[in-house]
C-alpha cells in the first residue's frame, strides 16, 4: 500500500509494528511480533492463520483487554479513526493513550467484538435481551424500557422473534446464540467490528446463514470489519484484503486476488493446499508438516523455516523483511530477495 | 423432605435400640423388685417388637408428640422445645457470620489473586477447614476469656457470651466457603461471558459484581448447605464446651443418662433443620440460576 494512502481520513483502523509478550517467570511468549494492519472505512479485512497464531491477540489488544499477564501491547501503536489508543512514551514502551473509561465508551460503542465460542460467550443468569439492552445502555442515554426495545430491534434484525428477548441463553441453540452475540455487537452501530471465528463453532448449514446475515448487516450500516479466521472460504466470500498470519507476524498481505490468485509465501500455499479440492475429489490433501513453533521459544529466522520445503540457508539464520511485489500485495519471505519473481513456486 | 427425616429416625431408633443397658434400671435404681421393673417395662412400651415401637413412635410424632422422656418421666417436648430456640438462634447466626464473612474474602482472594492478600485468605481457610470445632473453641475460650479477659467463657444470657460459640461454629463453613467462593470467582473471571461484557464496554467492577459474582455464587451455596449438616452436629461439642443450653447439649446428656426418648426427639429436631435448610438452598439455587429453575419447572409439570 502507498504511503499517500495513509493520510486520507478513510482510514477506519492502523495497527503500526504491534508486539504483544506474556512474560512469565520461566519464560516469555512472543505472541505478536511486530505486525501491521490497516483497515479502511466500511472495508472487511481478513485475517487467517492457525490456532496460536496471534489473532485474538491482536483483536484483544485493539479493545485493551489483552489477558494477565502482559495486559497491554509491549510496543507499537494503534490508531482507531484518529484516536490514538496506544502511544509510545520516552523510554519507547508502549502506554495505553486513553483512560480506562474512555476505552470503556470506546468498547461496544465504536469497536465491538464477536466471540468464537457462542455456547459461553453469553451470561447464563441474565435473559438475552438484558444482555443487549446492557450494552445500548452503556453507551446511550436512554432508559431500560428504551433500551429494551432497542434489544428487541435487534433481535427481529438478526432473525430471532422479539418475544424472545425474555428468554435466557440455555433456551436458544448455536446458531441462534451466535446470532444473539452479533446483535449485542451490532446494538449501538460500531464503526468497527472484530469478528473472532464467528462461525468456527456452528455447523456448515448455520455457518452459511449467519455468514449472509453478517454480510448483509455489514452492507446496510457500512461497517468496517476485522474478519478473523482460519477458514479461506470465509475471506473468499467476505473479505476486500487479506492479512496471513503465523507465528505473530503477518507474511503476506494483498487483496484478494494477490492472495487467492497470485499466491507468494509457501505458508500461504500450504494452506490452500490443505483444502479439499471439489473438483478433484480423489486429490491428496497436503498438509504443512509439522506444527507451529513454539511462541515462547521462536526460531532465530524465518519462523515458518522449520515446516518450509523452500527452505534455505539464509532462512535459518535471518528474518525475511517485508517486501513489496506490487502496489497492494506484500510477502515476508526470501525466496523473493534480489527482486527474484518466482511467480509458480 | 419427610421420607429423609422418616429414615433418619428409623436409624437412631435402630442404633438406640441395639446399644446395650437397661433404661428401666436407671430410672428405678437399684432396689426396684423385679415384678416392678417388668411392669415399667411394658408400660414404656419397650417389650414390643421393634417395628411396633418404631409405627407406634411415627404415628406419635405426626401428632406432636417426642414422648416421654425415660429420665424426668415427662414428655420430651418440655425440655426439647426450651433448648431448641437457643440452637437455632446459635446455628443460625453462625452461619450468618460465617457466609456475611466468607464470601467478600472469597471474591477478594480471587480479584486480587496472587497477592498477599490472596495468600493470607488462603492460609487462614486452610487453618479452617483443617482445625477441628471443639478445638477452636477450647483456643478461643483460651485466649478470649482466660488470657485477655474480654468475653465470657460460659453462657450467661448477654449478647457477648454468644460471641465465641458463633465464631466457633461458624469457623469451619467460613473456611469452606471462603475457599470455594474464590476458586468459583477465579473460573468464572476468566469465563468467556465476563470477556464479552468487558468488550461490550461494562466496568471492571460492575463485570465483577454483576456479571461474575452471581454466577460464583453458586458453588458456595451449595457448599454452604452441605456444610450446614457439619456446623449443627458443632452443636454437640460447642453446647458442651460452652455450657449452653440447647439441643446438642440436651442430646448429650441423653445420651449418657441412655434416655432414648429424648435422643431421638433431638435427632428429629436437627435432621428435620438441616432438611429445612437444604430445601431453602434448593429454592435458593433456582432463584439465582434459570438453568436450574427450568429444570424445576419442568419437573413440576410431569
Amino acid at each position: 500500500m502507498s504511503n499517500d494512502m495513509n493520510k486520507t481520513n478513510d482510514v477506519m483502523l492502523d495497527i503500526k509494528n504491534l508486539v504483544v509478550e506474556f512474560k512469565t517467570e520461566d519464560e516469555t511468549v512472543q505472541a505478536i511480533n511486530g505486525i501491521d494492519l490497516k483497515i479502511n472505512k466500511g472495508k472487511t479485512h481478513g485475517l487467517v492463520g492457525e490456532t496460536g497464531a496471534g489473532k485474538t491477540t491482536t483483536a484483544l489488544s485493539i479493545l485493551n483487554l489483552v489477558p494477565f499477564p502482559a495486559e497491554k501491547p509491549t510496543a507499537g501503536t494503534i490508531e482507531l479513526d484518529g484516536v490514538h489508543l496506544y502511544k509510545t512514551n520516552e523510554k519507547g514502551e508502549c502506554v495505553p493513550a486513553l483512560t480506562e473509561k474512555d476505552y470503556q465508551s470506546i468498547r461496544g460503542e465504536k469497536v465491538a467484538m464477536i466471540f468464537q465460542d457462542p455456547m459461553t460467550a453469553l451470561n447464563p443468569i441474565f435473559t438475552v435481551g438484558d444482555q443487549i439492552a446492557e450494552s445500548v445502555r452503556l453507551h446511550q442515554n436512554v432508559d431500560q424500557a428504551k433500551a429494551m426495545e432497542r434489544a428487541r430491534e435487534m433481535l427481529e434484525l438478526v432473525g430471532i422473534p422479539a418475544k424472545r428477548a425474555d428468554d435466557y441463553p440455555h433456551q436458544f441453540s448455536g446458531g441462534m446464540k451466535q446470532r444473539v452475540v452479533i446483535a449485542m455487537a451490532l446494538a449501538c452501530n460500531p464503526s468497527l467490528l472484530i469478528a473472532d471465528e464467528p462461525t468456527t463453532a456452528l455447523d456448515v448449514t448455520i455457518q452459511a446463514q449467519v455468514l449472509e446475515m453478517m454480510r448483509g448487516l455489514r452492507d446496510k450500516f457500512g461497517t468496517s470489519v476485522l474478519m478473523i479466521t482460519h477458514d479461506l472460504g470465509i475471506i473468499a466470500e467476505m473479505c476486500d484484503e487479506v492479512s496471513v498470519m503465523y507465528a505473530g507476524r503477518i507474511v503476506e498481505y494483498g487483496n484478494l486476488e494477490d492472495i487467492f490468485d497470485n499466491t507468494r509465501h509457501p505458508y500461504t500455499q500450504g494452506l490452500f493446499n490443505s483444502l479439499p479440492n471439489i473438483e478433484d475429489r480423489k486429490a491428496e490433501l497436503k498438509p504443512i508438516r509439522g506444527l507451529m513453533p513454539n511462541p515462547a521459544d521462536l526460531p532465530k529466522g524465518c519462523a515458518f523455516c522449520p515446516r518450509c520445503d523452500y527452505a534455505m540457508e539464509i532462512c535459518k539464520t535471518v528474518r525475511p523483511e517485508r517486501k513489496w511485489l506490487s502496489e497492494t500485495h506484500c510477502v515476508e519471505c526470501h525466496l523473493y530477495d534480489d527482486g527474484k519473481d518466482v511467480s509458480k513456486l | 423432605m419427610i421420607p429423609v427425616v422418616i429414615a433418619v429416625i428409623f436409624l437412631v431408633y435402630g442404633i438406640m435400640h441395639m446399644t446395650p443397658g437397661d433404661p428401666v434400671a436407671v430410672m428405678l435404681g437399684a432396689d426396684a423388685t423385679p415384678e416392678l421393673i417388668q411392669e415399667t417395662r411394658e408400660a414404656l412400651g419397650i417389650t414390643d417388637p421393634f417395628l411396633v415401637q418404631f409405627a407406634n413412635y411415627v404415628k406419635n410424632l405426626f401428632t406432636g408428640h417426642f414422648g416421654t422422656s425415660w429420665y424426668t418421666g415427662r414428655d420430651v417436648s418440655e425440655r426439647l422445645f426450651a433448648a431448641i430456640p437457643y440452637t437455632i438462634k446459635l446455628s443460625l447466626l453462625a452461619m450468618l457470620v460465617a457466609l456475611v464473612l466468607s464470601i467478600p474474602m472469597g471474591v477478594l482472594a480471587a480479584v486480587k489473586h496472587n497477592s498477599l492478600g490472596d495468600y493470607t485468605i488462603s492460609i487462614f481457610a486452610m487453618i479452617g477447614v483443617s482445625a477441628p470445632t471443639f478445638w477452636v473453641g477450647t483456643m478461643l475460650m483460651l485466649l478470649c476469656s482466660l488470657g485477655w479477659g474480654i468475653l465470657p467463657s460460659a453462657y450467661d444470657g448477654t449478647w457477648k457470651s454468644y460471641v465465641l460459640p458463633t465464631i466457633t461454629q461458624g469457623f469451619n463453613m467460613l473456611a469452606s466457603v471462603t475457599r470455594t467462593q474464590r476458586s468459583s470467582m477465579l473460573e468464572v473471571l476468566s469465563a468467556d461471558y465476563i470477556r464479552t461484557a468487558r468488550a461490550k464496554g461494562v466496568s471492571n467492577f460492575s463485570a465483577t459484581y454483576k456479571h461474575a459474582l452471581r454466577n460464583a455464587i453458586i458453588p458456595s451455596i451449595t457448599v454452604a448447605g452441605l456444610n450446614f449438616g457439619t456446623l449443627i452436629g458443632g452443636a454437640v461439642a460447642i453446647e458442651t464446651v460452652f455450657a449452653i443450653p440447647g439441643v446438642g447439649r440436651l442430646m448429650i446428656d441423653s445420651i449418657k443418662l441412655h434416655d432414648t426418648p429424648t435422643v431421638i426427639g433431638c435427632m428429629v429436631f436437627v435432621s428435620v433443620m438441616v432438611s429445612v435448610i437444604n430445601l431453602l438452598v434448593d429454592l435458593l439455587y433456582a432463584l439465582i440460576d434459570p438453568r436450574i429453575k427450568a429444570q424445576y419447572l419442568k419437573g413440576g409439570k410431569k
